[in-house]
């Protein structure tokens, strides 16, 4: 009995609309959460928590703000991931579309990879979900 | 001629530098270092407490809405704030610039976004949703005119600096 | 003016719970001229009376170790204005902990009216972020809360006496 994307979509963006005080319609699956919805590190905290409580999990905030990875010396070299830092970063967070950033994968651009669509795989990976 | 009103001890705007009423309204505060209460907060790292800045956007949004409404309603409450987020600290000697802008008028509600900046950095940012109402006690107590006149007088009070530049630039 | 917006602890349990009173006064300075002719105290001390109990609460589960100050305000309502003779009972109950910051939820009462209610998120400064060492000076938050009657209340979550607190 898990949750249907949709519902899943909805619970994330009621979060989000929350945590970041955006408006439903920016809210949408291709949105980065740092570059198209302003989110900083301390809203991090605060989608954790939401998230936490509206699907009644628990989350590592490590594994949506992986900063142990992207501040060692073996993962990066000259601000930039190593492949055995993409191998880390990959199998922290499986769920994320890493694509595009591993093409250039510079620590300052880490941050605006997340996009709302990831943060619902995330949680689908989490909760389990129909679809 | 009535004197100046005694100040809002609890004042957090130092004055209003623009209006344009129904809309938007700027502000300015200075942490003074003097402010006593900065001896609690905190004895080692004095900075303005965030409910503070948060109160000095509060204020604004109140003239802001005083302003469009001409004094007509004595009370202007708070009702509710969302997405408020501190980011930087205020040290004595600093200066808060305060900008609110109306996003929704509903009735006797208005909502509100607010921020307030020092060099460009925001250290408070808020939604707040404010309703005017009038304060339900019989008339000839007079509470209601009481204050619809007092407010209106802090409001000449802050806005002086404005309507005099206005004047000599005329 | 000093920075307290409580006043007193009734009921404290570490790691989940605390109850206290604020009341109203007229001798406030914060209420003198604030509303002129309808003094209430400003909704934002309200506010800032159930982040000092909250805070107190997050950081005491925490042995007064970390640094805790308030990142955001996730919602506040207010039913009605707090007037001058009014006693507010608030409420702090602790929701949610991570690595970093921790959530409480708020309610104010005046009698059995609600007056307010208030979610809180604190965040955790790590030392020598914003400034090196301890916000007070020895004791200083001790002699605070004694003040307020913590120490006549404060349990553990079995009913026994908070441990004696050096730190502080």
């Amino acid at each position: 009995m898990g949750l249907s994307q949709d519902e899943i979509f909805e619970k994330v963006q009621e979060a989000l609309v929350d945590a970041l005080g955006v408006d439903d319609d920016e809210v949408n699956r291709g949105a980065t959460l740092v570059g198209d919805l302003g989110a900083e590190s301390i809203d991090f905290l605060d989608i954790v928590f939401k998230l936490e409580k509206s699907f009644d999990i628990n989350i590592e905030r490590t594994e949506l703000a992986p900063e142990d990875i992207l501040t060692n010396g073996e993962y990066v070299k000259d601000g930039v991931v190593t492949a055995d830092g993409m191998a880390e970063l990959k199998r922290r967070m499986p769920w994320a579309d890493m694509s595009q950033f591993e093409q250039n994968p510079r620590v300052q651009d880490f941050g605006n990879l997340l996009t709302v669509g990831d943060l619902c795989s995330y949680v689908g990976s989490k909760v389990g979900s129909d679809a | 001629m009535s004197s100046a009103p005694p100040p809002m001890k609890y004042r957090q705007i130092d004055r209003i530098t623009s209006i344009e009423p129904g809309k938007r309204l700027t502000a300015e505060r200075t942490l003074r270092a003097d402010e006593e209460y900065l001896k609690d907060h905190f004895p080692r790292f004095p900075v303005m407490p965030g409910v503070m800045m948060l109160e000095a956007l509060h204020q604004a949004a109140v003239w802001l809405v005083r302003s469009d409404d001409e004094f007509q309603t004595p009370l202007v409450l708070l009702r509710e704030t969302r997405s408020v987020k501190f980011g930087d600290f205020l040290a004595p000697g600093e200066t808060l610039q305060i900008a609110v802008d109306v996003v929704k008028q509903d009735g006797n509600r208005t909502t509100v976004k607010a921020a307030a900046t020092k060099q460009g950095r925001v250290t408070v940012s808020a939604r707040l949703i404010l309703e005017r109402c009038f304060t339900g006690d019989p008339e000839h107590f007079g509470t209601d005119a009481k204050v619809m006149k007092s407010t209106k007088q802090q409001f000449m009070e802050l806005t002086k600096q404005l309507t005099e530049q206005v004047a000599l630039s005329d | 003016m000093r920075w307290f917006w409580i006043d007193r602890f009734t009921e404290f349990v570490s790691g989940s719970h605390a109850r206290g009173y604020k009341n109203v006064t007229l001798a406030e300075e914060a209420l003198d001229e604030y509303c002129p002719g309808y003094p209430m105290l400003p909704p934002t001390l309200i506010i800032e009376g159930m982040a000092q109990m909250g805070g107190i609460l997050v950081s005491e589960h925490f042995q007064f170790d970390k640094h805790v100050v308030l990142a955001k305000v996730g919602k506040a309502k207010f039913h009605q204005p707090a007037r001058n003779g009014d006693q507010l009972s608030l409420a702090v109950d602790l929701d949610a902990v991570q690595d970093t910051g921790a959530t409480v939820t708020c309610r104010s009462h005046c009698g059995d009216q609600l007056q307010a209610e208030i979610d809180l998120m604190f965040a955790f400064l790590e030392d020598g972020r914003f400034t090196e060492g301890p916000l007070f000076n020895p004791g200083m938050l001790r002699d605070m809360l004694r003040m307020m009657n913590f120490f006549h209340v404060a349990v553990d979550p079995d009913g026994n006496p908070v441990q004696e607190y050096t730190n502080i």
